[in-house]
């Protein structure tokens, strides 16, 4: 097929004078663009020899049209040379370190000739030579005596009082030798220091500086060519002034102008001088501002670029999609296509393709010589005749083929993972919102971009290595972050209780939405056991055992026969014993999830997660789960409780404050006063807090009532949903239920508002508990304006914080990804640099990636069948 | 200053080794790497000043490891 | 994913048929660094049967031969490559041959200790007899074979993605211990920030003083020591008035607050005629002082530095406390300063420690400062899980060249050898002006540079070249 040329190196280095002249295809005169015609003029900024901007014209230097020629370079030849401001630093160092007279370096011969030595071992000693250059004021080996030089920002030198010209210090550099070149941390070959002073510049490409038409009709030249032309109408006036015998003067001064421009075309931010505008006042950009900062050439364009293939869309969520697929609108698989190349093998197959008039059609078939045709109602039939071995045909894209979805900021490797296409009569992306953590995505509006690989080889890479499958478990920690969250978890809970029992007709329903082809014996009498339809999705030979949410730590496990159906046991693939909730299938509890990934596989681990997926949902949607305000209502008993602890709280609090106002406090070791008086109340309001959440978590978890043979019998649905870990925890329930607690902002109580208190309803100086926050009340009895103030305020700070540390967050990301990008795994096991230093002996100090992590009692009671 | 037993036996401070010229060699073929490919330590840390290490020569540290128990680790001794 | 275990008289019987066949070249290679590693890495542990450790050997062995079942089957389609095309060998062969003959074997992962020690506590848990203790740890060798990172792994970036993308789960505040006699220390991401960017001194910068038996059991005696480590100012212990008409600085001692700080007045008297140069008299707690300065200004200024004047206590050490940890007592101070608490009699100076890096690093030696930074970035993550393999990375990257270095520009990124990728970061123009100087060669060997060029990246499927047999 195709050969590429493949770039090995690069070499940087300064251009000569010499070389400048070879390079250039045209020596530019003339300021002029165009001409009257409008067709540009000879030896001017535009001529023909420098490219083609123009569709239409040739060019004359290499005869290709606008899409072929990519511009050549031309020259000025400057009558007096020029320093290259980038470098006027530089020739400062070297001026210092030379002698003016014979432009050797200021140190003795044997001085020179150790440092020389020193050459072979280390790489850089320019620093060393140039701080003890520094003072000497008597050349050694001429005896010249040595001025100070001076060095005026950004471009001007003096020697001692004297002015020094460009020219002067050309001459200087020229006569500096190779050799001592090299101690002073240059390498000749690639830059003599008389090239940093210019006599023929360099001029770009008319494609690097084209010229836009406006709706008027005018031409407007780009920012460079207005800065060339500067430069050749100085250059012209120059020598015009120096064949007329002008006064030395005078000449100065328009070398200097000249110098000006120049300057500015490099860089026109340089510091000291005037930057140069335009006739609006807007600053020029030129070479310099080009290339630097977000926007530049290097960020902008290089190491991030616009590519093709690509699509955009909002997304929406489809539970029953795979979680490998992406579901993709129809009018956007239109767009895309997937290039395949023909062979004997399908050009039967493509033949039809091109010949189809509606969805799924080709697009365009491009010819062995790389012409593009566009496949249409007209042309399709004679295409479909000429296709033979070597073309290529864009077929749009299909169900199946694999594409590459994403969602910005991609943050880490799964915000970007490969997908079957599944195409849709939609106008968004759908996908299976198992895979939301990873891209995390919500559906209020979110948009995700959708690539299609274009050679076999990414096709392979993506379905093989990217695949949403292979990606279950994260590097990060080692456990799965593609894993059930809210609605499933709290749907296989439902299903799985220990009460949950079926109908022959239940059971075939869901059995067939999973597609089980049998149903199995029924376990219950005549009905079938939740687990036991739970059990039709689990893959073959899985056997595990771990504790669930609601395991109270007992002192003695009774495992099986645990009152909380907490001891989830699965042998052979039957659900023993245990409810389904996020240890099971949770992001990053996991554990069943996490086994069947890592010792059974990952296809396996797909097609349960799909087929949970479903079962749940439904599961959860026939019967459906209702919160009510009734589920936060505590019972007599435990009302009172709170209320008791909740004064005693405050008591003390209110001690604490008398003894702070009275200076009998103690204070906390290592802290101020006021901070061992914030500290402590927080202390006591915290230790409510969690007092409280016990209680509140006794009375609503129905099943650790007093009534303890119950096993889910009634639970209100607010606690399933915290039970199993779908959403929300005991301290969303006590909100609601019992009591707020603290308020905090700072991480101490909130201080700021009017003087001497923070609401104008208290006193000044009161810092008893109410005045400081503290809200004893919950949602359900509903708070008073104070304390709903109080609230508000430490929300608020949670909601800046939240989008501070984004931004924070962000350049600490670009930072350790950019310094550690280059860091591999090698064929030996080591880790190293991109350079082949080693980093590590071994990844890890023991060659296991993190995603591989495994607990060997789960290996163990998964290989061994019991 | 603290001793150098004292900082030796430091909680912080791995086992260091020096290497024989030997050892080094078939390290550098087993590595398939040159000399200046090796991490470094500085010839002024406090280790290699205890140890009284001279420049060019290489430590084998054998570190203490969450992951492995055991791990081993070369630094070459530069300026 | 994981084979089933093969019983082991199957693997008995392949051992015997693969040994009877080795004796390709690559084989012996291969053969040489794995009897290397096989002889270096078992370890013998008492496990609660020794038969434990034939396992090992075991699966061990059956590593080696499955290497050398594929080494033999590389071997023999390289040679009847050779004979079916004599005559010309093809490009594609000689390539494959070259890059084997520069293949380093992938160093074999052994059974560390560390999954030996588990191996023991499941079995302890599990009740597992001999037999089935050795089986478990064959499936463990077996699944750490599997485990091992691919080479060609982009192992930098996934560390920078695994510490980057919980950056926004991380709390942005300070926090306090919520305990009564502990110190503060910044975490989250600024701490994160902190650690990354090697900044010489922490903002909580914390010390964890471990004192010698005599101390650590006593809580006096610790608590006194700490008062003593206490950086005190003059003006803790005394009133400093200016008597300007009468032109002395008049220096009140407190004597409630010496005796807190456990000094003398003799001690600060010392201090004074050793810190200037001004005659001092001394009458009951009050000390007089004549300034030699000539103008009010200067008089003031020794005021000014007489307030601030450390007469005990350990340099930058603020505050010291005493507190209980496990069985023994520890000091806990805000601010820290290794070198001079280190020479302090009473102090354990094997276990005493510091979060600030830098320090760890001038007096510990790098190795230490390798350690801490991974501790530290652990706390500082907080509940934010990261394997500790990710902060390992990132240690060795940052300690590589002997010192720490910060990830930024002034560090890691700056220190690039390639021209572009510094050219990207920051700072573009300067080092493509320097680069043309020194005439720099751009060897695109990373990331970046790879990506401005418009060539595949050297990285995972990158390192690889794909040769289609004819």
């Amino acid at each position: 097929m195709a050969v590429r040329k493949k770039i090995k190196s690069v070499n940087f280095g300064l251009m000569s004078s010499e070389m400048v002249r070879k390079l250039s295809a045209v020596k530019i005169i003339t300021p002029d663009t165009y001409d009257e015609d409008g067709y540009p003029i000879e030896g001017g900024l535009m001529d023909t020899r420098l490219g083609i901007i123009d569709p239409g014209l040739h060019c004359k230097t290499c005869g290709g049209r606008m899409k072929t020629c990519p511009g050549h370079s031309g020259h000025i030849e400057l009558v007096r040379p020029v320093i290259h401001v980038g470098y006027a630093k530089k020739i400062y160092v070297i001026l210092k370190a030379t002698c003016s007279g014979c432009s050797k370096i200021l140190l003795p011969d044997e001085k020179i000739a150790s440092y020389k030595e020193l050459l072979e071992d280390e790489r850089d000693i320019s620093d060393r030579v140039l701080a003890k250059v520094k003072k000497v004021s008597k050349c050694p080996h001429c005896n010249a005596e040595q001025e100070d030089i001076k060095f005026d920002k950004p471009h001007t030198f003096f020697e001692g009082k004297r002015r020094i010209y460009p020219a002067e210090i050309r001459e200087r550099l020229e006569r500096i030798s190779d050799d001592d070149l090299s101690i002073l941390g240059w390498n000749p070959v690639f830059a003599r220091p008389e090239w940093m002073i210019l006599t023929a510049l360099l001029v770009p490409p008319v494609t690097v500086r084209p010229s836009i038409t406006l709706e008027s009709g005018v031409r407007s030249e780009d920012d460079l060519t207005h800065k060339m032309v500067d430069v050749l109408r100085i250059n012209q006036r120059l020598v015009e002034n120096i064949d007329a015998g002008a006064p030395q003067l005078i000449i100065e001064d328009l070398w200097d102008l000249l110098q000006y421009h120049i300057t500015t075309y490099f860089d026109n931010e340089s510091s000291g001088i005037p930057p140069a505008r335009h006739r609006s006042g807007r600053a020029l950009k030129t070479v310099a501002q080009r290339l630097k900062g977000k926007e530049g050439r290097f960020r902008y364009n290089l190491t991030g670029k616009r590519v093709n293939f690509a699509g955009r869309t909002v997304v929406s969520p489809d539970c029953f999609l795979g979680i490998n697929q992406v579901g993709i609108p129809e009018r956007v698989a239109e767009e895309l296509t997937v290039p395949v190349g023909v062979t004997e093998h399908n050009i039967d197959v493509l033949r039809e393709i091109v010949l189809n008039e509606e969805y799924p059609k080709a697009n365009y078939v491009i010819r062995p010589d790389k012409l593009k045709k566009k496949v249409t109602e007209l042309t399709r039939e004679a295409i479909a005749e000429e296709l033979e071995e070597g073309y290529v045909v864009e077929r749009q894209l299909v169900e199946g083929d694999i594409v590459l979805f994403n969602r910005q900021p991609s943050l880490h490797r799964v915000s970007m993972m490969a997908h079957e296409a599944k195409v849709t009569p939609n106008k968004t992306f759908s996908f299976n919102t198992l895979v939301c953590p990873a891209y995390n995505a919500d559906f209020d509006g979110d948009e995700m971009n959708l690539h299609v690989p274009q050679t076999v080889e990414a096709q392979v890479e993506a379905r093989e290595l990217l695949l949403v499958e292979n990606q279950i478990i994260s590097p990060r920690y080692g456990r799965p972050i593609i894993a059930a969250d809210e609605d499933p978890v709290a749907g296989g809970f439902l299903l799985t209780r220990a009460v949950k029992e079926y109908t022959k007709e239940e059971a075939m329903h869901y059995s067939f939405l999973i597609g089980v082809k049998s149903l199995p014996k029924p376990d219950r009498g005549e009905k079938y056991s939740g687990k036991l339809i739970f059990s039709q999705i689990l893959p073959p030979g899985i056997n595990i055992e771990f504790k669930n949410g609601f395991c109270e730590k007992c002192e003695e496990c009774k495992k099986e026969n645990c009152k909380n159906d907490a001891f989830v046991s699965i042998k052979d693939s039957l659900l023993v014993s245990g409810a389904i909730d996020e240890y099971a299938v949770g992001e990053r509890k996991g554990v069943l999830l996490d086994s069947i990934f890592k010792y059974i596989g990952a296809k396996e681990a797909r097609d349960f997660l799909d087929r949970f997926m479903k079962l749940s949902n439904t599961v959860l949607f026939r019967e459906g789960l209702t919160v009510s305000s009734s589920d936060y209502d505590l019972s007599d008993r435990i009302k009172e409780e709170v209320k008791q602890m909740t004064q005693d709280s405050e008591d003390e609090i209110n001690q604490i404050v008398a003894d702070y106002k009275s200076g009998t406090m103690e204070s906390i070791p290592g802290m101020t006063e006021e901070e061992s008086f914030d500290m402590r109340i927080l202390n006591v309001t915290g230790l409510l807090k969690k007092k409280v959440e016990g209680f509140v978590g006794d009375s609503l978890f129905t099943f650790k009532s007093e009534s303890a043979d119950s096993v889910h019998k009634a639970i209100t649905g607010s606690a399933i949903m915290a039970g199993s870990g779908a959403r929300a925890n005991i301290t969303n329930l006590t909100n609601n239920a019992a009591i707020w607690g603290q308020a905090t902002v700072n991480e101490g109580r909130p201080k700021r508002g009017y003087i001497g208190r923070v609401l104008p309803i208290f006193e000044v100086g009161d810092v008893s508990s109410r005045a400081g926050g503290f809200i004893e009340n919950g949602f359900k009895q509903g708070l008073t304006t104070q304390e709903f103030f109080f609230q508000a305020m430490g929300a608020r700070q949670g909601e800046v914080d939240k989008s501070v540390s984004t931004q924070e967050s962000g350049y600490l990301y670009r930072r350790l990804s950019n310094a550690l990008q280059d860091v591999l795994v090698k064929d030996d096991g080591t880790v190293r640099s991109a350079s082949g230093d080693l980093v590590q002996m071994v990844y890890g100090e023991d060659g296991i990636f993190p995603m591989n992590l495994f607990d060997a009692k789960n290996l163990y009671e998964q290989q061994v069948k019991k | 200053m603290e001793t150098a037993e004292d900082l030796l036996n430091h909680v912080l401070v791995p086992k260091h080794e020096i290497l024989s010229e030997e050892e080094v060699e078939s390290l550098l073929k087993e590595f398939g790497i040159k000399k200046e490919q090796f991490p470094l330590i500085k010839l002024n840390d406090p280790v290699v000043v205890a140890l009284d290490t001279e420049e060019g020569q290489v430590l084998r540290i054998t570190r203490k490891s969450i992951t492995a128990g055991e791990s081993v680790y070369y630094r070459r001794v530069a300026r | 994913m994981s084979d089933k275990v093969s019983d082991k008289e199957n693997k008995d019987k392949v051992d015997a048929v693969v040994e009877s066949k080795v004796d390709a070249v690559v084989e012996s290679k291969v053969d040489a660094v794995v009897e290397n590693k096989v002889a270096v890495a078992v370890e013998e542990k008492d496990l609660p049967e020794s038969s434990g450790k034939k396992a090992e050997k075991k699966s061990a062995k059956a590593k080696k031969t499955e290497k050398k079942k594929t080494a033999v089957k590389e071997s023999k389609k390289a040679d009847s490559e050779k004979e079916a095309k004599p005559e010309k060998e093809a490009e594609p062969v000689k390539k494959v041959k070259k890059l084997l003959k520069r293949t380093k074997p992938f160093k074999k992962i052994n059974v560390t200790q560390k999954w030996i020690d588990d191996a023991k506590d499941v079995t302890e848990e599990l009740g597992l007899n001999v037999s089935d203790s050795k089986k478990l740890l064959e499936l463990v060798s077996k699944q750490l074979e599997e485990s091992k990172v691919q080479a060609g792994e982009a192992v930098g970036v996934v560390t920078a993605q695994s510490l980057g993308e919980p950056g926004t789960q991380l709390t942005l505040r300070t926090f306090h211990f919520a305990g009564s006699a502990e110190v503060s220390v910044s975490s989250g991401i600024h701490r994160l920030e902190e650690i990354v960017d090697a900044r010489r001194v922490p903002s909580t910068p914390i010390m964890f003083i471990y004192l010698k038996k005599e101390y650590a059991c006593d809580k006096e005696k610790a608590s006194k020591l700490a008062k003593k480590l206490e950086e005190t100012k003059l003006a803790d212990v005394a009133k400093i008035e200016e008597d300007f008409i009468q032109r002395f600085i008049g220096i009140r001692l407190n004597e409630k607050k010496l005796a807190h700080h456990d000094m003398t007045v003799e001690d600060v008297v010392k201090k004074l005629k050793k810190a200037t140069r001004s005659k001092t008299t001394l009458e009951d707690n009050f000390i007089k002082l004549v300034p030699t300065a000539k103008t009010l200004k200067n008089a003031r200024r020794l005021t000014k530095k007489l307030e601030n004047m450390p007469i005990g206590g350990v340099q930058e050490i603020h505050k010291a406390m005493a507190v209980k940890e496990g069985d023994e007592y520890i000091i806990k101070t805000r601010g820290s300063n290794l070198v001079d608490v280190l020479v302090v009699e009473e102090v354990d100076s094997t276990r005493t420690t510091s979060n600030s890096i830098k320090e760890v690093q001038e007096v510990f030696g790098i190795e230490a400062a390798r350690s801490t930074i991974i501790s530290e970035i652990l706390a500082a993550m907080g509940s934010a899980r990261v394997n500790v393999r990710h902060l390992m990375l990132l240690a060795d990257v940052m300690t590589r060249t002997g010192e720490v270095r910060a990830i930024g520009r002034t560090g890691v990124s700056g220190q690039k050898e390639s021209v572009f990728a510094r050219a990207a970061y920051e700072v573009t123009i300067k080092h493509l002006l320097d680069a043309a100087i020194n005439g720099e060669v751009e060897k695109l060997a990373g990331v970046t540079e790879n990506i401005i060029v418009g060539q595949p990246v050297k990285v995972g499927t990158g390192t690889i070249d794909l040769v289609m047999k004819s």
